[in-house]
Formats: C-alpha cells, sequence, structure tokens
C-alpha cells in the first residue's frame, strides 16, 4: 500500500509535473492548494501550480474537467465528445469516450451510495466480529500498521539522493507538524472543489463512519473538522498526512486510492486509477459492469482479467459480504503500467483493521512462522464445511472446539557432542534400571550342598520311621484343650441329627496335609451327630478336595455310606460371591438333579433360603484373608448372638492363619463362634473327643520333626557363631 | 473400531462408581434384589476371567515353545492342561467317557495333592537349612531375637512343651500376644485401606480397571 516514491526517478515523472518542476522547484508545495477559490487566493497559490492550470487549459478534457460544472469547460468538453461519438462508436480508451465515463462513473457512484447506506446498515447490524475493529487493541495495530506504511513514506527521507531536486525539496511527511494547517486551508475552499473530489469524500465517509464510528465518538473535535475538512480515514490514528502533498492527493491515498509509482501526468491515467480502485476485485461491480453495451472494453478486458485471477488464485482475501467492498479498494495501490501492458494485479491485502479481527490461531500461526507477511500464513485452506478448498477464510471448526489432545510438539534441538554423550548416558541408565537382570547361577559350595543333602536326608527318614513304624514317643494332649477349641467341640456338640452343616473347603492341595488333620475331628464329630453335610467351595480345587477329604477309609462311616451330601461345588467370585451366595444360595449355585427338578426343594436342601438355615457353618481355610473374607461377607448374615442364637461360624485354620483368626474370636459377640488351628488343635480335638484319626497318627511323627527341626537349627547357629568367632579372632590376630 | 472413540474411560468409570454407589446403598435401603443382580454379573464375570486366564496362560506358554525358551517346561504345562481340561470336560458324559476310567477327581488326588505337599516339604527342609544359617548371614541381634523365638514356638507346640507349661506360655504370649496384636493392627489397617479406596474409587480417583 506504500506509494514508491523512493523508486521515482526523473525520467518518469509526467509531463504535467515536470511542468511544475520547472516553473518552480522550490515552492513549497505543502502550503499550496490546487484549487484555489477566487483570485486572492491566487496569491497564495505557487507558480508552478499556476502553470499547472494554464497547461492543462490548453489540454485536451481530463477526467476533472469533466466533472467541473463549469460552463466554459462544459462546452469545450461537449465537444470533443461530439467529435470522438461521431469518430468511431468502438472508441478504445474510455479517456476519449467521455459519456461512457459519466456513464460509469455514474453507476459506480450510486453503486457505491447504495453500498454506503448499507454498509451503515451492515455496521448496526453487525453480528460482532465486526465490532472487534473498535477494540483498543486493534486500533493500537490500526495505528501501528498506518505507522509501518507512513513509515515507508518517510523513508523516501532516505533515499533523497534518487528523488529528484524539486521533490527532495519538499517538507517532511511527518504528521505532527503539517497536518492542521493543511487540512484547514481545503476547507476554505470547499465550495471550489470539484464534484468529483465530493464524490471521492462522500465515499471515504461512508466507508469509514461504519468502520470507525466509536473512534470518531471518542474525538469529537475530529468530529467538528470532518464537516469541514476532506474527510480522512480514520482508520489510522494518528491521523494519516502525507507531507507536501495537496489535499486532494492526501485524500486519494488516506483512501487508499494511493498513488502510483510515478506520478502520472495524464488525466486519463488518473481517471483510470480511480475507476480501477472501485473496480478493483470488486464483484459487485464486475457484475454491473458485465453488459459489454455499458462497459468500456479496457475496462472489460480489466474485468476478465480480475475474474481469471480470481479463479486462478484462490487464495485472494475475500472481505465477509458486511464490509463495505471500498473498504478493500482502499487497500489497494498497484496500478497497472502506463504502458498500456497489463501487469499481474498484486494480490490483496488485508487492511489492519481486519486484521486485528483475524482469529487468534491465524495471528497465533502467523507469529510463529516467524513473519507476518508470509504468504503461507495467508493460504490456509478450509478443510472441513461448504468452505473446503478455500483459503483464509474464517475457519468453521475453530481450535478451541476441536476434540481431543493436541499433537504434541517435537522440539528441534541441536545438540552438541557433549550433550549427546551426556543423553546416551542418561538414557542408558535408565534403561538399565528398567531392565532385570538375569538371574545369576550362584554356585553354592560342596560343603553347603552337602549340609542341605544331610539336613533333608535326616529329617526325612526321622518322620518317615516314626510314621511307618507308628512310633508312640509321645501321649495325646488331654490337659490344657484351648478355649477356642472347646467352644467348637460344644458348638458342634449342640447340633441334632438331621440339621444340616454347611462346610467350606477353602484351602490349596498343597496344605491339604495339615488341614486334614485339623479338620478330620471336626467332621468326624459333625458325622457322629448325624447332620446333613453340604459342600461349598470358592476355591477352584476345594470341590475336589471335598471329595477326596470325605473319601478317606478313617472317614468312611455307615452314616456316609447310607446318607449321600451335597457338594454345591466352585462359587467364582471371590468375596463378592460369598456375599450373594449368603443372601439367596438357590440363586447363587443353582441345582438340579439328573430329572431336572429343583435340587434346593430336595432332601437336604429343603426349607434352606439363607445361611442362616444351616444350624453351622465350618469353614476349613489356610488363607488368613478367606476366613477374614467370610467373617466380613456372611457372619453378618449369620446374626450369631452372645445368647447362642443364630448361625454359629466355625473355623478349621491352619497355624498360620490362626493370629489373624484369633481377634474375632475374641470379639464380643463372636464373630467367629470357635476355631480349631494347626495340627495340635486337631490332636486337642481328637483327644477331647475319644477319637484317634489323622492328627494322632500325625502327632508322634510331628512332634518328633519338630524337636529335630529345632536341634539342627540350634546346631547351626552355634556352629556359625562359633565360625564367625574364629574367623574374627583369626582376623584381630592377624 | 472403537480405538478412536475413546469412550472406555469415562464409560468404565461411570460404571464403577454406578456399581460401588448402588452397593453402598443396597446395605442402607431395602434393594437386596439390585445388589443380588449386580452380584450375578460379578460371578459371572469372575468365572469368564478365569477362563481368560487359562487361554492367557496357554498362549504364554505357546509362545515360549515356538521361541524355544524353556520348551520342556512349557511342553509339559500344556500337555497336563490339554488332559485335564479334556478329562474334566468329558467326565460329564458317560456315553463319552467312562466312568472306570480315572478322572478330574483322580489327577488331584494322585497328582496335584502328592505333588503340591512334596513342595511344602521342601520348603521345610529349605527353611530349617536357613533358619541354620541365618546368623551367618545376617549377624545381628534381630536374627538372634528371630532364631530364638523360633526355636521357642516349635518347642511349645511339641508334647514336651505343652505337658512343661512352656507351650501354653508361648502360646498365650507370642500366639495371642505379639501375633494377634499385629494382626489386629493388620486388620484395621486393612479396614482402614478398604474404606480409603472404596472413596477413591466411587471418587473416581482410583480407576484400578484401567479407565
Amino acid at each position: 500500500m506504500s506509494s514508491d516514491f523512493n523508486q521515482d526517478s526523473e525520467n518518469d515523472i509526467p509531463d504535467w509535473l515536470r511542468g511544475m518542476e520547472d516553473g518552480n522547484d522550490d515552492a513549497e508545495f505543502g502550503s499550496g492548494d490546487l484549487f484555489p477559490s477566487d483570485s486572492s487566493d491566487q496569491e497564495d497559490v505557487p507558480e508552478w501550480l499556476a502553470g499547472i492550470r494554464s497547461t492543462e487549459s490548453n489540454d485536451e478534457p481530463t477526467f476533472m474537467d469533466e466533472e467541473v460544472p463549469d460552463k466554459d469547460t462544459d462546452e469545450w468538453l461537449e465537444s470533443i465528445r461530439d467529435k470522438h461519438q461521431a469518430e468511431t462508436e468502438n472508441l478504445k480508451k474510455p479517456r476519449t469516450d467521455a459519456d461512457d465515463n459519466d456513464d460509469y462513473l455514474e453507476k459506480i457512484r450510486k453503486l457505491k451510495e447504495t453500498e454506503d447506506s448499507e454498509g451503515d446498515d451492515d455496521d448496526e447490524e453487525d453480528p460482532g466480529w465486526g465490532s472487534v475493529g473498535s477494540d483498543e487493541e486493534p486500533q493500537d495495530e490500526i495505528a501501528a500498521a498506518w505507522a509501518s506504511n507512513t513509515g515507508e513514506l518517510d523513508s523516501t527521507d532516505d533515499d533523497e539522493e534518487d528523488l529528484p531536486d524539486w521533490l527532495s525539496g519538499l517538507p517532511s511527511l511527518d504528521p505532527v507538524k503539517d497536518s492542521p494547517v493543511r487540512r484547514q486551508e481545503p476547507a476554505e475552499n470547499e465550495d471550489e472543489n470539484d464534484e468529483w473530489l465530493q464524490t471521492i469524500r462522500q465515499q471515504n465517509r461512508g466507508a469509514d463512519e461504519g468502520l470507525s464510528g466509536e473512534k470518531e465518538e471518542e474525538t469529537p473535535a475530529e468530529e467538528e473538522d470532518d464537516s469541514e475538512l476532506p474527510h480522512v480515514s480514520p482508520l489510522s490514528d494518528p491521523p494519516p498526512d502525507t507531507g507536501s502533498l495537496p489535499t486532494w492527493l492526501e485524500n486519494l491515498q488516506t483512501a487508499g486510492l494511493v498513488l502510483p509509482e510515478d506520478l502520472r501526468d495524464e488525466d486519463e491515467e488518473i481517471d483510470e486509477g480511480f475507476v480501477e480502485s472501485f473496480d478493483y476485485r470488486d464483484e459487485d461491480v464486475s457484475s454491473l459492469l458485465s453488459e459489454a453495451d455499458d462497459l468500456p472494453d479496457w475496462i472489460g478486458e480489466d474485468v476478465e482479467e480480475s475474474e481469471e485471477e480470481e479463479e486462478e488464485e484462490p487464495d485472494i482475501q475475500r472481505l465477509p459480504p458486511s464490509i463495505p467492498q471500498e473498504t478493500e479498494s482502499f487497500t489497494e495501490s498497484e496500478f497497472e503500467e502506463d504502458d498500456g501492458e497489463d501487469v499481474e494485479i498484486e494480490k490483496a491485502e488485508l487492511p489492519t483493521w481486519l486484521q486485528a479481527m483475524r482469529p487468534v490461531e491465524a495471528v497465533t500461526s502467523a507469529a510463529d512462522l516467524g513473519d507476518e507477511d508470509d504468504e503461507t500464513t495467508h493460504r490456509e485452506q478450509e478443510k472441513v464445511g461448504p468452505l473446503s478448498g478455500l483459503s483464509d477464510v474464517l475457519p468453521a471448526e475453530p481450535h478451541v472446539v476441536h476434540f481431543g489432545s493436541q499433537a504434541t510438539p517435537t522440539p528441534s534441538f541441536t545438540l552438541s557432542d557433549v550433550q549427546k554423550r551426556y543423553s546416551k548416558l542418561l538414557l542408558s541408565m535408565v534403561e538399565g534400571e528398567t531392565k532385570s537382570p538375569p538371574a545369576e547361577k550362584r554356585s553354592v559350595a560342596l560343603p553347603q550342598q552337602i549340609l542341605r543333602w544331610v539336613i533333608a536326608v535326616v529329617l526325612v527318614l526321622v518322620v518317615v520311621f516314626v510314621l511307618w513304624f507308628r512310633v508312640d514317643l509321645f501321649g495325646m494332649p488331654a490337659a490344657g484343650i484351648p478355649p477356642e477349641n472347646a467352644a467348637v467341640i460344644n458348638t458342634v456338640n449342640t447340633l441334632t441329627p438331621g440339621q444340616r452343616v454347611l462346610v467350606a473347603f477353602e484351602y490349596q492341595p498343597a496344605l491339604s496335609g495339615e488341614m486334614e488333620s485339623v479338620s478330620a475331628a471336626i467332621i468326624n464329630h459333625l458325622l457322629s451327630k448325624q447332620v446333613e453335610l453340604v459342600l461349598f467351595s470358592s476355591q477352584p480345587t476345594g470341590p475336589g478336595l471335598a471329595e477326596a477329604f470325605l473319601q478317606q477309609e478313617y472317614l468312611v462311616s455307615d452314616y456316609l455310606r447310607n446318607h449321600q451330601y451335597v457338594n454345591l461345588g466352585y462359587l467364582s467370585g471371590g468375596s463378592a460371591a460369598l456375599l450373594n451366595f449368603a443372601n439367596d444360595p438357590r440363586r447363587a449355585m443353582p441345582l438340579q438333579d439328573a430329572s431336572g427338578a429343583n435340587r434346593w426343594d430336595q432332601a437336604p436342601l429343603s426349607g434352606i433360603s439363607t445361611l442362616k438355615d444351616f444350624a453351622m457353618v465350618l469353614v476349613i481355610t489356610d488363607d488368613p484373608d478367606m476366613a477374614r473374607s467370610w467373617v466380613e461377607q456372611v457372619q453378618p448374615i449369620l446374626d450369631p448372638s452372645s445368647d447362642g442364637g443364630g448361625t454359629p461360624l466355625v473355623m478349621a485354620v491352619s497355624a498360620q492363619a490362626e493370629p489373624l483368626v484369633y481377634p474375632y474370636y475374641l470379639t464380643s459377640p463372636r464373630q467367629v463362634t470357635g476355631y480349631v488351628s494347626g495340627l495340635s488343635g486337631g490332636a486337642f480335638y481328637e483327644s477331647q473327643n475319644g477319637v484317634r484319626i489323622v492328627a494322632n497318627q500325625y502327632w508322634n511323627a510331628y512332634n518328633v520333626g519338630l524337636l529335630l527341626t529345632v536341634l539342627i537349627i540350634a546346631l547351626g547357629v552355634v556352629f556359625n557363631l562359633a565360625r564367625q568367632t574364629f574367623v574374627n579372632t583369626g582376623r584381630e590376630k592377624a | 473400531m472403537f480405538r478412536n472413540l475413546k469412550f472406555r474411560a469415562p464409560v468404565a468409570t461411570i460404571i464403577a462408581i454406578a456399581s460401588g454407589i448402588i452397593m453402598l446403598f443396597t446395605y442402607i435401603f431395602p434393594l437386596g434384589g439390585l445388589r443380588a443382580f449386580i452380584l450375578d454379573i460379578v460371578v459371572i464375570g469372575a468365572a469368564a476371567a478365569l477362563l481368560i486366564g487359562v487361554a492367557n496362560l496357554t498362549g504364554v506358554h505357546l509362545d515360549k515353545l515356538r521361541k524355544g525358551e524353556k520348551p520342556v517346561n512349557s511342553a509339559a504345562l500344556l500337555i497336563a492342561l490339554g488332559i485335564t481340561f479334556v478329562v474334566t470336560l468329558l467326565q460329564g458324559y458317560t456315553n463319552l467317557y467312562p466312568a472306570s476310567l480315572p478322572g478330574s477327581q483322580w489327577i488331584l488326588t494322585n497328582i496335584q495333592m502328592p505333588v503340591e505337599s512334596t513342595l511344602m516339604g521342601i520348603l521345610a527342609i529349605t527353611l530349617t537349612y536357613a533358619a541354620a544359617r541365618l546368623i551367618t548371614q545376617r549377624p545381628n541381634i534381630f536374627s538372634v531375637l528371630f532364631v530364638l523365638t523360633l526355636l521357642v514356638t516349635l518347642i511349645g507346640n511339641t508334647q514336651f512343651g505343652l505337658e512343661t507349661g512352656l507351650g501354653q506360655t508361648v502360646r498365650n504370649f507370642v500366639s495371642h500376644g505379639l501375633a494377634s496384636a499385629g494382626a489386629r493392627g493388620i486388620l484395621i489397617g486393612v479396614a482402614l485401606g478398604t474404606i480409603a479406596t472404596g472413596l477413591r474409587v466411587l471418587m473416581g480417583i482410583d480407576r484400578p480397571y484401567g479407565g
């Protein structure tokens, strides 16, 4: 949008400017006015400007002259029009066809007025995005953008050497110094302004009122000036000032009708630029001028070329429909070359106020790329929605509504050799932590291996010898029966024949030897009471262990031969299944016989709806956690009371589980009515009942094995202590 | 197909929290039927998990067999697994599997129980040997105290200890005193941990189901 004054050269200066240069090189261009109102003002007009007028009066009518409502001018202009109309109807250059110029210019004016009114309406109906431009921050950006543009103008000071002498003598473009005075001068001569200039001012007002109305409201002083002065585009703050340029030229530049690189010497060029400024990429105007009869050939070519460019370059920025079209044209500064060759029209640039309204991600992406002017930032194509494929449109799916986590940006580092070495070292350390070291084969010294084998052989031989030959070294424990064992015996003694007892086999096959010796006396006691046994297990091997246990020869009695017990089988689900089974065993473990009848409706299960309907619940387990699950999940449903009501919960546990079950026995009321633990507990139970089955068979071997183990450990500890002492003594001596 | 939908975490969390709250309410309000329904699902799911575990174990050892990592052990396991599975499956059908043939009960009684009991016997011998060498490995006061407690407890569980009163003393002081005190502390800790874990699961802080 910058006008390239610095590229100006003396050769490119048009003739009318040459006249200016020749006539008055040292004239203060900025202090004069191109259109003095009366003769009194003639004194203020520099001589070079007077030379311009005299020269223009001899030239053929210009675009400006066409608009001046002067009789003299109309007469000679009419003559020229008639002359050209008579000569040819297919006149190529519109500069000679004044009527056509009037027609399409009139259309453009009407169109702009219509758009201005629409733009005002649109501003009133602004959905909100347009109001962003009135924020302070975008205003700052607009000011910064203007400053950058004016900075380019200021940069001409640096290139004064390249400028012609007359241009280098122009005052600086500092807006602070010159703008107030220079703006008021044309206001005094406003009556003499041409109609076309009024049109431009109206257009500028129409475009700017809708865009920066808020700003003008904030600055009433400027509003007052605005009524008198040629309208300065409110897009910039501070007001733009082109320095020594005349006011009408200043307005053009302010409005975006930036002069081409060289000041054009012919009126048709100005005319052409004026038309082009409204026509450039203006779809509405193009459609308006689409009729071949109304459109001059050269404009028609431009329109077609513009359409072709739009088709070829889909990334040309388009304004939303609510934005007045002329605001886009204000941003254009490129005109066609004078030589008549159509150069490629450069792509439009977003005005700064529109850039300020861009989505945040667009600005962010541009900032990430580090160059806002980079074309790639303006070529992001829409990928979804009906606008898919178009560039530089408001995104249909903003980033803030995208689901899922954003891809983690991968930082790119440039590592030095030292850093690479350290990173490899750190990586090896981390990997070393995650890798499990391979199990190293420990070589055991021969004496230790021999000692292992000796210990094993001695223990096995002694225990087997005692079991095999039924050596009775120790008598059965008679006195001192534990109270928890006595509680179990008392509970079983309360049972009556035909009552149903639930027996849960919750142990592993590895500990079946100990558990059988613990529970055999209890089962035998139950069978002696002629109760109905119902077997259950929450372990996969439980039902098999129960079958194996009850098939032992020492338990096979006439009662078992005549009465079939019920094995409910395995129930999966752990403690949750226990709760379900305790609440509703029929639902938890549905049973059917061979005929398809419900086993729960048959003896001995008939009448059982909950575990509370059993006379006693016996849990045989080697796992403290399993014992805890039964106490926590099942015992509350059994509802035992201190007075003996409810269903008692009895346990037969291994010696290792006793410490964890004992607290439940000590509670009041007791959560566990009684328990038998370990082989010694089984031995107590058998001796109390006067039977000699499993525990009694193992009792002697058990005692011999324990004593032998104590002896081996004691010898080993003494030997090792002596050896350690001997070694330490030897070291001290050494 | 549903991998990209990412509904696994929220759905699993919702199910877990809702199930926990419902189960909690069943202890307060009379919602026994609803609790039984949920527990039925748990039982079925646990049974399915057991089958999945067996399938996973089979897959792991098939992979080891293919890679040649201790193929003999994996082959023995797979053969035993296959035989036991087939026998247990067919023994319910007398027309397919005669009752005179050994079934799953025979396998359990004559193979599994002796093998596992033998392992426990070997463990007893190993512990004896380790206790004898404990002072050599870690010659400190705690090792000596451990060994002394072990010896006294073993002697107290013998007939000699019971007759001399040592067993009763040891039983009252060690088993019902120190050990039970420690066990009670463990139980209280477990209870508090269960409450805390339950609350964390109900609030969705802990998602052990992988949500």
